[in-house]
């Protein structure tokens, strides 16, 4: 990854964006976010509908009684944000011109650069087969050189298995915060289980979909040979124009099955391709999410 | 759809190679992809609609083998057998020699003849056509391919047997000109069959039908009578007289000969069946004009009973010749006993000698007539001199003409001549390498014949060819000028008329008149179909000439001509041959290129 990309102007701008979680959570140090606790301590702000899964001693019985509705009490307390940056390192992510994984590891730079300029915790994992080595998360403008030397090392390798690897994330981490899961998707053993897996322990999720071009529009043609990248596996195909036809058909349902659950689970959902240039990702379409104001 | 080449439907063998080059392991690139997750679910998706995936896969060789098969089915020179059209396309010979008046049963064969072809025009469906060929002497058509069967009809009941021996030979090879074999035309020859079977006829490669009318007959005919003049004797001359015996009977035949309508003689001639007999008669006296020779026997063709003979007596051959002298053409014209020479006289009408000759001497300009001109130019003939030429040698004469017949030009040697320049019309008949040295000019009632050099300054006079020369130019000029002959023609042959006057009545033995208007020299007369006496009247002259039939073949009336049952052609062969398969190969070139149309466009669509 090439730092020179993120010339100081643009950090500057950076600077002055704000991420803001769709929940809030509870944090060790008073942040600039507010955040949604249940808990009496703290202060009552609002109230909710019943939704399942809250905590029965903060449904107010009084409510019910007069409204036949039950309503859950919510406190609010100013908490700062940890921001998990989960990096897709599989094979797959090596593709392209520029490589995806390029692309991943600048939006991680990216985002990294602008919660930990807003005095959040940033933390980076990779995640493949297997959770890789992570960055724990850090305070501090100094960590931004941990952080940018942290993705110029990563390497594409393994397979993919986001469910597996996404689940023993969540079940790993202790301070739930806004996870940004970058990666093309790509696993045929699916993703719903893992983004689940990180919703249930109270993580707000961002996924950005990153692909190359020829994923989307695939210029082949003739008789091929295909070969995985990850798992070498080959399959023969004449691409011609049916056969073409039938895979923009397929990622075409890819894609709206991602948004359909993305959009029934809350999660912010986006997607690029490699050639899109960064900054303007990260301006424009970050900006379009709920977290940058 | 039958084949006519089946022997190509061996090149099916080749369609295994096609689908062999088509298996032949395609050549893939390798190529990566992020993950195939997505191109698993492609393949699984189009496997689901297998068999037609496969059909379409393989659409493109699937085509190329039904172009493969279209195109050697083409080759196999496919065709629609096609049965034969009700519509029909006859043509009909009606023999009408002089065979054909012999009797039989009761009528003449030429009467059970036109039986015979009208009923064969009476099996035509509507639409078919019918031609009517007359086989006499020459053929004659009497009408064109036509649907109007009742104009055929028609023309059949008006045809009439001739006098004239028959020519069916070249009126079948008439037929197969006019003939479509790939329509199936037919051809139906209705004779007596007394003609010798011709090979044309079995080469033909067409439908012939032969329908014979009569059966057997018998004849004894005269076929030849001539007189012939002896050499220095005048008024001597010897009869020769030809009989033939075509019965299967010894017969005894009195024969009588009249000379100027008086009985010459008599005699019985026995002959032999199937014999040739020649007889020579003397005879010494006057001949004014005719001859006659009678076989009296009852036989079934009365044609060839009679014989007949002009006697043309070498009359006077009036030669004017105009001359500053030479006594080499005077000494060869006065051979000729009978021939009057005046000298030098200026004359109006030239047309009134036999030949005129200008020697050296200018001729005037010449309407009509005969000429000999020797060096000397020629107005309004196109002959044009030009400049001497000195020692010319005669390299090339033309021996097919009448004029050189039997002579030899061969070294003569000359002194000089004038170039000459040979216009339209004229043509040369003996030339040096340098110029033409003797031409020959006919027209609008000329005939002239052109030496180019001075017969004094040549030794052509000292030579043998120089009388024969001038014999030649004498009966180039008028036929039988120089000595006796009979005057006859065998029935159906021209008859050449030298006219002295430009209007002429022809009168046949039937008393029938043909008016001739003509300046040509000779006319030759053709309505000779008639055996007799013919008369040529003009105004101030009067001739005669006689016809015969004089043929051996067709005095013998027996049935020669063998077409029947192991001659006819095979329905089956006749299908085959006559009956064009309609052709469908081009049908089936289309149809391959329209395929591998189909095909290009399906491999240039799937990319």
């Amino acid at each position: 990854m090439d730092n020179r990309l993120f010339d100081p102007s643009f950090l500057r701008k950076l600077e002055y964006l704000k991420l803001v979680a769709g929940r809030l959570h509870r944090g060790e140090r008073r942040g600039e976010h507010e955040t949604y606790r249940k808990g009496t301590s703290l202060e009552f702000t609002d109230y909710r509908s019943y939704q399942e899964g809250d905590d029965f001693r903060y449904i107010d019985w009084n409510i019910y009684n007069r409204l036949d509705r039950l309503m859950v009490k919510l406190f609010a307390a100013e908490e700062d944000l940890t921001l998990h940056i989960l990096l897709d390192d599989s094979r797959s992510m090596a593709f392209g011109q520029p490589s995806k994984i390029d692309c991943a590891c600048r939006m991680g730079a990216a985002l990294g650069y602008i919660g930990l300029a807003n005095l959040d915790r940033v933390g980076v994992t990779t995640f493949a087969e297997e959770l890789g080595d992570s960055l724990p998360p850090h305070r501090s403008r100094k960590h931004i050189f941990s952080l940018f030397n942290y993705l110029s090392n990563i390497e594409c390798e393994g397979t993919t298995n986001i469910n597996r690897t996404l689940v023993n994330f969540s079940l790993r981490s202790k301070r739930p915060g806004l996870a940004i899961v970058l990666s093309d998707l790509l696993d045929e053993n699916g993703f719903e289980e893992g983004l689940k897996a990180l919703l249930y322990r109270n993580y707000d999720v961002v996924l950005i979909q990153i692909l190359d071009e020829e994923e989307i529009e695939p210029g082949m043609k003739g008789a091929l040979r295909l070969i995985d990248s990850e798992t070498g596996h080959r399959r023969k195909l004449t691409a011609d124009s049916t056969i073409l036809k039938l895979y923009r058909d397929r990622l075409g349902r890819f894609f709206k099955k991602i948004e359909e659950f993305c959009l029934s689970r809350g999660i912010e959902y986006m997607r690029t391709s490699n050639q899109v240039p960064i900054e303007d990702l990260v301006l424009k379409y970050l900006r379009q999410g709920m977290h940058l104001h | 759809m039958i084949f006519n080449y089946p022997q190509g439907l061996f090149l099916l063998l080749l369609i295994p190679l096609i689908i062999l080059l088509h298996s032949i392991r395609i050549r893939r690139n390798n190529t990566r992809v992020p993950s195939l997750m997505l191109w698993d679910q492609v393949l699984k998706s189009s496997s689901r609609r297998f068999r037609l995936k496969r059909i379409l896969e393989n659409l493109n060789l699937l085509l190329q083998i039904l172009a493969a098969i279209l195109l050697i089915l083409a080759l196999c020179r496919p065709g629609f057998f096609s049965k034969p059209s009700e519509t029909r396309h006859l043509i009909l010979i009606l023999d009408t020699s002089a065979s054909m008046k012999s009797r039989w049963n009761g009528k003449t064969r030429m009467d059970e003849a036109k039986g015979l072809a009208l009923d064969a025009l009476g099996d035509l469906s509507e639409n078919s056509e019918a031609l009517l060929i007359e086989a006499g002497a020459r053929p004659e058509l009497k009408t064109t391919f036509t649907a109007d069967i009742e104009k055929v009809r028609g023309a059949i009941r008006k045809s009439l047997a001739t006098d004239e021996p028959g020519s069916m030979r070249d009126t079948f090879l008439m037929a197969l000109s006019l003939a479509d074999s790939e329509r199936g035309d037919e051809v139906w020859i209705v004779s007596d069959g007394a003609f010798e079977t011709f090979e044309e006829i079995e080469l033909a490669g067409i439908k012939v039908n032969f329908l014979q009318a009569g059966g057997e007959g018998e004849n004894l005919g005269i076929t030849r009578f001539q007189f012939r003049s002896l050499p220095d004797r005048l008024e001597e001359y010897e009869i020769l007289l030809a009989v033939n015996n075509y019965t299967s009977r010894e017969v005894v035949a009195p024969l009588t000969l009249s000379i100027d309508d008086l009985p010459y003689m008599s005699a019985e001639v026995r002959l032999q069946p199937m014999e040739d007999r020649t007889l020579i008669f003397p005879y010494e006296g006057l001949i004014a004009e005719t001859a006659e020779a009678e076989i009296r026997v009852k036989d079934d063709l009365n044609t060839d009973n009679k014989a007949y003979a002009v006697l043309s007596q070498s009359r006077g051959i009036r030669i004017l010749l105009m001359t500053d002298g030479n006594p080499f053409l005077e000494a060869v014209l006065e051979l000729y006993p009978n021939a009057r020479i005046d000298r030098n006289i200026p004359s109006l009408d030239y047309a009134d000698y036999d030949m005129v000759v200008f020697d050296r001497i200018s001729p005037p300009p010449l309407v009509r007539g005969n000429f000999l001109v020797i060096d000397a130019p020629a107005p309004e003939i196109p002959i044009r001199k030009g400049e001497t030429v000195q020692n010319p040698h005669v390299s090339s004469w033309d021996r097919g003409h009448p004029v050189l017949d039997s002579l030899s030009l061969s070294g003569v040697t000359i002194a000089r001549a004038d170039k000459i320049y040979a216009g339209e019309g004229v043509k040369i008949l003996a030339s040096s390498r340098e110029t033409p040295l003797m031409v020959a000019y006919e027209s609008r009632g000329i005939r002239l014949v052109y030496i180019g050099f001075d017969l004094l300054q040549s030794d052509l006079p000292l030579r043998t060819a120089f009388p024969i020369l001038i014999g030649n130019i004498l009966r180039w000029f008028y036929p039988g000028s120089l000595t006796s002959a009979t005057r006859q023609v065998q029935a159906g042959a021209s008859y050449p008329i030298i006219p002295r006057e430009i209007k002429l009545d022809i009168i046949d033995p039937n008393g029938r008149k043909t008016t001739i208007y003509t300046e040509e020299s000779p006319y030759l007369f053709d309505k000779t179909e008639t055996v007799g006496i013919y008369t040529i009247k003009g105004q101030s002259t009067e001739e005669s000439f006689a016809v015969n039939l004089s043929s051996r073949e067709e005095s013998n009336i027996h049935p020669r001509f063998r077409w029947k049952q192991e001659k006819e052609i095979d329905s089956e062969e006749t299908t085959v041959l006559a009956r064009l398969s309609r052709p469908l190969g081009f049908i089936f070139i289309l149809l391959t290129l329209l395929v591998l149309l189909i095909e290009w466009f399906y491999w240039v669509k799937k990319w």
